[in-house]
């Protein structure tokens, strides 16, 4: 069974971007996404230990270990924050550094532990090709293609099962207690299929990527969508999409891969920022300004009208006087109320109201 | 023998002098980032910092690409630039998004990473071996620390403690309460900018000695160790700055006994250590005293009992 190496390297990508941006959905909306900053790098921790325990990169061996360092870090970090010593935050930033730190320490200082720290944080997909798998012999394709796709098929499974429970707890907790649904324990599950896959993730492409896949396309997910089955679905083809040019990227200019793909996912995320519909920078600031017109608009027809009834003219230079707008404004909303034939000019530049006119300001006063 | 040894150490900080400034610069570290790391933490701002840190790698790939120097002070300005930058992002993201803070922080920190290693890898593809010395700045490298970068983290940690001292006040108030400030006529816009780019200041500092990674450590568990002890912010700043000093000093001495062992974690590992320390001993929230407390009064109790018992049998003669 041969395949192109690019093809195991997108393929790779693609299954690590899918596993972490849906659970990613859920670190997001429980505002747990540093977690996945905590355990990625933690799992430094279990892994070194495992391989000295093992003697070798045993592929269980690694898995198991890396799991129970990212459980070690979760109750480490509970524990701490529970015990009312220290906030959640703070917790994280003490647990996961101390666990990376003596990771570092015990690579640095055993010779035989074939890890390079520099690669566990920017992962090494470059290498994914040439670890196959064997069964009796038989070369059965890429080590990593197949330890993710179980991965994809426990989280889906994970998802699709317990889909009911994660949404209330996520969205209200008292609910989910008072209903039996055990929150607490979809909560513990919940860590451990983090954990699953950032070890398993972080294996092939390190802590950054991990961390990016696992918030950035949940984020803009985040800003798209109100519905948690479309969030998920957006956030997953976002993550795989980021995979793919990611990788093209990297190969055209000829930079590190996992950087690349963090990186796009990152412009992905700019982009539905900036552009989204409806809760887009832009959109928000069409929105903004459009409302400002409207209320301007009520406020000159109604001064126009006052004048008027006091004996005062109106004229474009004495609105920009007296309302502080700009003159440009001044002048634009003027045409405006002429086009639309709420006012009229008189010879001198003054202005009247019409009959349309009057009536709109009485139906504003009303 | 080993007090001997323990000496010797301590005594290489005068003789040895590679060790010297590894220490000195250590310490310096540790002395600002453990003050201004009280703020962070009070603040509930604690992964600031670590987004932060993240945030400066694409700066000093970017101070590379263009001025083509390793000049120490140039790949700073970089880094605090792009710190800065990425510190503005992930408040923008929160303010106008319904994002929340922990996951603008996570995306500030992975994307701008990102950039990093992407750049450094493209330096590395152009210019062959010249990515070496940018590679330290991932763990930070104390030993590769010399005169002049010492005398550089020198002037930085001085600019940050002037305007700490200038500005003593106006943040204590933002801290505590900003509304009450704002109501005082204090711009607390722009004192929250400036006490961001003071702490941006030190984490570029860190990025020396303990790199990226861990960098979030040192502003952090000094403040959290100091806060076990006190409950004012003055000697809470003190003391955390006492402790990153030492941690930086023990640290780095500790590192200096064994071949190839890095600083950095060796003194992210020291200050976890006293935090340790300050949650067992500190006397008003420690868990000894505590223990102790509690073994006391229910001490106390048993004898209330007792002698109510005793009182009821006298009184009562035996039923």
């Amino acid at each position: 069974m041969e395949i192109s190496s690019d093809l195991i390297i997108i393929g790779t990508a693609v299954l690590v971007a899918a596993n972490c941006a849906s659970i990613g959905v859920f670190l997001v909306l429980r505002k747990m996404a540093m977690m996945s900053d905590a355990i990625s790098h933690s799992v430094l921790l279990g892994i070194v230990i495992a391989v000295f325990a093992v003697g070798g990169r045993e592929p269980v061996a690694v898995i198991v270990g890396g799991v129970l360092s990212g459980i070690l870090t979760i109750s480490l970090v509970e524990l701490l924050y529970r015990s009312g010593k220290l906030k959640q935050d703070s917790s994280i930033g003490i647990i996961f550094p101390f666990l990376f730190a003596i990771g570092v320490i015990l690579v640095t200082q055993a010779g035989n532990v074939h890890i390079d720290v520099e690669h566990v944080l920017y992962g090494s997909i470059e290498f994914a090709p040439f670890d196959t798998l064997y069964l009796d012999e038989l070369n059965i394709g890429s080590k990593s293609m197949w330890v993710l796709g179980i991965l994809a098929i426990a989280n889906v499974s994970f998802i699709v099962i317990l889909y009911k429970e994660l949404k209330i707890s996520t969205f209200d907790k008292s609910l989910a207690l008072s209903a039996g649904l055990m929150p607490l324990l979809v909560h513990y599950l919940l860590m451990i299929m983090v954990a699953t896959t950032a070890v398993v993730a972080f294996e092939s492409v390190g802590a950054i990527l991990v961390i990016a896949f696992f918030i950035v396309p949940a984020s803009a997910a985040f800003l798209l969508t109100d519905r948690l089955s479309r969030m998920l679905i957006i956030s997953v083809s976002l993550g795989i999409i980021s995979a793919v040019i990611g990788y093209l990227f990297a190969i055209f200019a000829d930079v590190s891969i996992s950087g690349s793909m963090a990186t796009i996912t990152g412009i992905i995320f700019g982009l539905v920022w900036i552009f989204g519909p409806n809760r887009g920078l832009v959109s928000r600031w069409r929105r903004i300004s459009k409302q400002r017109f409207e209320v301007d608009l009520v406020i000159v027809l109604t001064h126009i009208h006052k004048e008027l009834g006091s004996d005062r003219q109106v004229s474009t230079s004495s609105m920009s006087n007296s309302l502080g707008w700009t003159k440009e404004y001044s002048k634009k909303l003027s045409e405006f109320i002429q086009e639309q034939k709420f006012v009229e000019k008189n010879t001198q530049g003054n202005f009247t109201l019409t009959n349309i006119g009057l009536k709109k300001v009485e139906n504003y006063s009303n | 023998m080993i007090l001997e040894e323990i000496l010797s150490i301590f005594l290489g900080i005068f003789t040895d002098y590679t060790l010297r400034y590894v220490a000195l610069g250590s310490a310096i570290l540790g002395i600002t980032s453990g003050a201004l790391g009280c703020f962070t933490v009070l603040r509930k701002q604690s992964l600031f910092g670590d987004a932060i840190a993240h945030a400066a790698l694409p700066g000093i790939g970017f101070a590379y690409l263009f001025a083509g120097t390793k000049d120490s002070l140039l790949l700073m300005l970089g880094a605090a630039i792009f710190a800065w930058f990425g510190g503005m992002i992930t408040l923008a993201i929160t303010n106008t998004t319904r994002i929340k803070q922990d996951a603008a922080l996570g995306i500030t920190l992975s994307v701008f990473f990102g950039l990093g290693i992407v750049l450094l890898s493209y330096l590395q593809s152009i210019g062959g071996a010249s990515q070496g010395g940018l590679d330290r700045f991932l763990f930070g490298q104390a030993a590769a620390l010399i005169e002049s970068d010492v005398i550089n983290l020198g002037i930085l940690s001085a600019l940050c403690f002037t305007i700490l001292i200038l500005f003593y006040k106006e943040f204590k108030i933002t801290t505590f309460d900003s509304s009450f400030g704002q109501s005082l006529g204090f711009p607390i816009k722009y004192l929250n900018v400036l006490l961001t780019s003071v702490i941006v200041v030190a984490v570029v500092i860190g990025l020396h000695t303990v790199g990226v990674v861990l960098m979030v450590s040192m502003l952090i568990a000094p403040a959290a160790a100091a806060r076990q002890w006190t409950s004012n912010l003055k000697n809470m700043i003190i003391l955390s700055a006492i402790f990153g000093g030492l941690s930086g000093i023990i640290g780095s001495m500790i590192s200096s006994t064994a071949e190839g062992m890095s600083t950095g974690p060796v003194i992210v590992i020291t200050i976890t250590a006293i935090l340790g320390i300050s949650f067992v001993f500190s006397p008003k929230q420690g868990y000894l005293f505590k223990h102790l407390r509690n073994q006391r009064k229910s001490q106390i109790s048993l004898d209330n009992i007792k002698t109510i018992s005793d009182k009821e049998k006298e009184n009562h003669g035996n039923i």
